[in-house]
């Protein structure tokens, strides 16, 4: 193969990847330029959208991805005058905030025990957690139904976050990042002197931040966009996540959809352009070795 | 012998460590799938009275629940492969040095991040009846299409299923890859390997437990699919992406909870035996490997 | 790399701290956009029918005296406002043209008096000559010229008593003067009056304008207390005595016309009523001006208090209210609870369900 030929496949392949990154993006970038359109413009494109036999034959949506002018009346109008998406904002963080949390102490402890500590039928255990991992969230929708109901926990948060604290896939991760710590360094800490649980806090903590950090954003991301438990166990409307409440408005705010969008994918954005190091390694961990 | 006296030495950290969590677990998972599988096998939970089979033969009599089982199952087998595919695809256009790699790999994971319900207002701008594709289509004199009401709608899905998923699995791949050694692909150069036998000699084999591993979770992720189809399409979306979750769903809603129990152990039942036939084999697989 | 962490740590940080921020302040904001209300609670009871008005009493007859002949006027006697019994002398007038056409008159008779002699002297002489014809002419004659001063006899009398009588006028009935229209040494027209006497049998009248709708509980022949404007003030009785439209008719007042009767009164007296009715219904009453009309009916805007996620918010909503009486500015209506608060202005448009501050 000549260097030239190797130039021309690069070139091609570089190509080639663009336009796929371009149009995967296009959602994305589509929703954050159309976000700094008025709503008076939003109104003009998307008029054809209205609804069923509103819209006339032969009119279609136009996709603009410059506005005419830049504006942040969609902003404006979001933040200032619809206190109901702060409300949601609010539900989708004291929502997303514990279960992160919680899974992440959990996790971390579960996941040292089944990593560096023996007990009869870890491995068996493991699995199960494994599994329980894989099953559709409605495979033990009306149990869970009522164990909520049972703690009196329908309509409050904590039917939702109790059970996402303690998902397995915080264990599974924080298990899987702990193996790679080399029994050495317990060893080690054990001649000091040191028991399980200093070495717990002052070795494998630290070393095992990165892990902490990846399922953090991984929770959050998954979390962030949870749709099934809010609108099964959550009667009320205004305690929806935004997650929710965004796909009802999407019809008929469609003005202002754009900017909430925005708002709405800004924090998982910022944490991933922020973090993408550690969910890359997260993603990898949970890969390694099942 | 030793092991069992790390046992006794482990035992109360054991305790403190994995308590918390076996216990939420216990709770919320164990003794919930303990209670599904009871209630599938009751008529209702006042009575509880045990029928057996019957719920099973009235969920397999069911038509909805066979559509949304045979859909859910469609579902998987066509898009687990394509994503397959298309992520190694990507993978394999990414090994190599590349100018703007790491640019182009966080371009592809960004999808996995953003959250479906801010871009519903895009695929609706482009996919209704009167979206920007079909007046695109309009003006190249193509028939638009009624793209969620239709054959199509299992199409779009798969697109955006692909959309959301492929940056994670391509992100396990390129692992993979990275951790097959770079001395065989160079001993194979020198032994005169053309790139598709180096491909079918090497990349294969050494990406066999991440393969399996990617299967296992576009499984899981095909059974996501639900959060996209329901925002966009509601809890009765068109015939052809009508899922399981759909019909457990509905079920919940209907309070029919014998259907819904059933569905829910045989869903289980499912994923189980799949999970288990996979990691069998990879187990089988990576033998074969280190032999 | 380590920068593009540092700025997105700190856009991460601004993000959520401004949200939270938007948050706290999110109802003061929302305030200061939010139309503004001023509201009321409404009063229970009947409609308050109260009806006022003022007029100047008039006389309910008015005697006209004119004058019986040309003549000047020689005195007034009585002046505008001046109270009269029957018989009072009001104007002497001065008969001198009349006494001389009198004296005339006389001089006519004395003249047909002598010639009376001179045809009887005739007839003597005719008798004795025995002239048959002649006789019986003469005779004729003179009882012809005999008739003639009969007639002129008349004529004196009339005079004689024509300045007799019109030489004074005197009012015909016990009252008040109310117009003179001679002044001494003028010459008082035939065609008009020169006194107007009102007359106090005939009562006085005065009259107002009240809203129709105030007006609903009145009815002819009702005793009303007047309040007479004089020094002392003092209350007398009076009635009602005609209800009419009002000169606009389309303004839906009436005319309300009070007879009253009393020994000392004037013409020209200020005169007022206040007469307080209430309606029979029963309800809630609302200032007319707050409310509006759809195609359902008659509705005022409520306010309501939701509490809020973020406090307690303000909403208007539409109630309607069944009218059940009105006059000029309220209404008594159904519909309402006593302790409802409707709104009475509002400083934008507002609609049902609107959000409000106030």
């Amino acid at each position: 193969m000549t260097i030239a030929m190797r130039n021309a496949l690069t070139g091609i392949k570089f190509v080639f990847l663009g336009l796929l990154a371009a149009a995967m993006l296009f959602p994305v970038v589509l929703t954050a330029t159309n976000s700094f359109m008025s709503e008076d413009e939003i109104g003009r494109h998307y008029e054809a959208l209205g609804g069923g036999d509103s819209a006339e034959a032969g009119k279609h949506a136009a996709i603009r991805l410059i506005p005419e002018q830049v504006s942040l009346s969609q902003f404006g109008e979001v933040l200032l005058k619809r206190p109901k998406f702060l409300l949601h904002f609010w539900n989708s963080v004291k929502l997303t905030l514990p279960i992160i949390l919680g899974q992440a102490a959990v996790g971390t402890l579960a996941g040292f025990a089944f990593a560096k500590l023996a007990f009869p039928g870890r491995d068996k255990l493991f699995f199960v957690y494994l599994l329980t991992m894989l099953m559709p969230f409605q495979v033990t929708l009306v149990p869970n139904y009522l164990v909520a109901d049972k703690l009196g926990l329908l309509n409050h948060y904590g039917a939702i976050v109790l059970p996402g604290i303690f998902a397995s896939f915080g264990v599974f991760l924080m298990r899987q990042f702990m193996s790679g710590i080399p029994d050495a360094y317990l060893e080690a800490a054990k001649i000091d002197g040191a028991g399980y649980l200093r070495a717990f806090l002052h070795i494998v903590l630290p070393l095992a931040r990165p892990g902490v950090a990846a399922l953090i954003l991984l929770s959050f991301v998954d979390n962030w966009n949870m749709v099934e438990q809010p609108i099964l166990f959550l009667a009320e409307t205004v305690r929806q996540p935004l997650s929710v409440y965004l796909a009802n408005i999407a019809e008929g705010a469609r003005g202002v959809a754009f900017a909430a969008s925005v708002l709405y994918m800004t924090p998982v954005v910022f944490l991933f352009l922020y973090g993408e190091e550690h969910l890359v390694e997260g993603i990898q961990m949970s890969g390694i070795k099942g | 012998m030793r092991r069992h006296r790390q046992y006794r030495r482990d035992a109360p950290f054991v305790l403190l460590f994995l308590a918390p969590s076996l216990a939420g677990f216990l709770l919320f998972f164990i003794i919930p799938f303990g209670a599904v599988a009871y209630y599938s096998i009751i008529d209702n939970p006042v009575n509880g009275n045990l029928v057996g089979f019957d719920n099973y033969r009235a969920l397999w009599a069911s038509g909805s629940f066979r559509k949304a089982f045979v859909n859910s199952l469609m579902f998987a087998g066509v898009s687990v492969p394509l994503l397959f595919a298309v992520s190694l695809g990507l993978a394999m256009l990414l090994k190599g040095a590349l100018p703007f790699r790491q640019t182009f790999r966080s371009m592809f994971l960004l999808p996995m991040v953003v959250p479906v319900a801010s871009i519903i207002l895009v695929w609706q701008t482009l996919l209704q009846w009167n979206g920007a594709v079909n007046g695109l289509f309009l003006k190249w004199g193509v028939e638009p299409v009624d793209w969620m009401n239709t054959g199509w709608a299992l199409a779009v899905m798969l697109l955006v299923f692909l959309w959301k998923n492929a940056g994670y699995n391509l992100i396990v791949f390129l692992a993979g890859l990275a951790n097959i050694p770079a001395e065989q692909y160079e001993s194979a150069s020198i032994d005169g390997a053309g790139a598709i036998r180096k491909f079918r000699h090497i990349t294969v084999p050494g990406l066999a437990p991440t393969s399996f591993f990617v299967i296992v979770m576009s499984i899981v992720s095909s059974f996501k699919v639900f959060r996209e189809t329901y925002l966009v399409a509601g809890p009765y979306p068109y015939d052809t992406i009508y899922t399981l979750q759909h019909f457990m769903n509905n079920m919940f809603q209907a309070l029919d909870y014998p259907k819904l129990t059933a569905a829910a152990v045989l869903l289980a039942i499912v994923i189980g035996a799949t999970v288990y036939v996979l990691f069998a084999a990879e187990r089988r697989s990576r033998r074969a490997l280190e032999q | 790399m380590q920068r593009r962490k540092q700025a997105l740590r700190w856009l991460i940080g601004f993000f959520f701290l401004g949200l939270l921020a938007l948050t706290f302040l999110s109802n003061t904001i929302q305030g200061l956009s939010l139309p503004k209300v001023s509201v009321d609670k409404p009063d229970t009871g009947g409609l308050d029918l109260t009806v006022t008005g003022e007029g100047f009493l008039e006389p309910g007859q008015t005697a006209q005296l004119y004058p019986e002949g040309d003549w000047k006027v020689e005195r007034v006697l009585k002046s505008k406002n001046d109270r009269v019994k029957r018989g009072d002398p009001l104007v002497t007038f001065d008969t001198s043209s009349t006494e001389r056409t009198l004296q005339d008159e006389r001089t006519r008779y004395e003249q047909q008096k002598l010639q009376l002699d001179k045809m009887a002297d005739q007839l003597k002489t005719m008798l004795r000559e025995g002239d048959p014809v002649g006789i019986d002419n003469q005779k004729r004659d003179i009882e012809m010229q005999q008739l003639d001063m009969q007639v002129q006899e008349r004529k004196i009398a009339d005079l004689q008593k024509l300045i007799a009588e019109g030489g004074t006028l005197k009012s015909p009935v016990d009252g008040v003067v109310t117009a003179v229209n001679a002044s001494e040494g003028a010459s008082a027209g035939r065609g008009q009056p020169v006194v107007e006497v009102a007359d106090d049998s005939s009562g006085y009248q005065f009259s107002i304008t009240a809203d129709g709708d105030d007006a609903s509980m009145l009815r002819i022949g009702d005793a009303v207390k007047v309040q007479l404007d004089e020094e002392p003030r003092r209350t007398v009785e009076g009635s009602i005595s005609e209800i009419e439209d009002a000169a606009e008719a389309e303004s839906g007042n009436k005319r309300i016309t009070f007879d009253v009767l009393d020994a000392a009164l004037k013409p020209g007296l200020k005169a007022s009523v206040h007469i307080v009715n209430q309606s029979k219904s029963f309800g809630m009453q609302i200032p007319k001006d707050v409310l509006e009309q759809d195609n359902e009916g008659y509705f005022v805007y409520t306010v309501s208090e939701k509490d809020g996620p973020l406090g307690t918010a303000y909403y208007v909503s539409k109630t309607y209210i069944t009218v059940k009486d009105e006059n000029g500015d309220t209404v008594v209506a159904d519909g309402l609870m006593p302790d409802e608060s409707y709104v009475t202005e509002s400083s934008e448009p507002i609609g049902d369900g609107d959000r409000v501050r106030y």
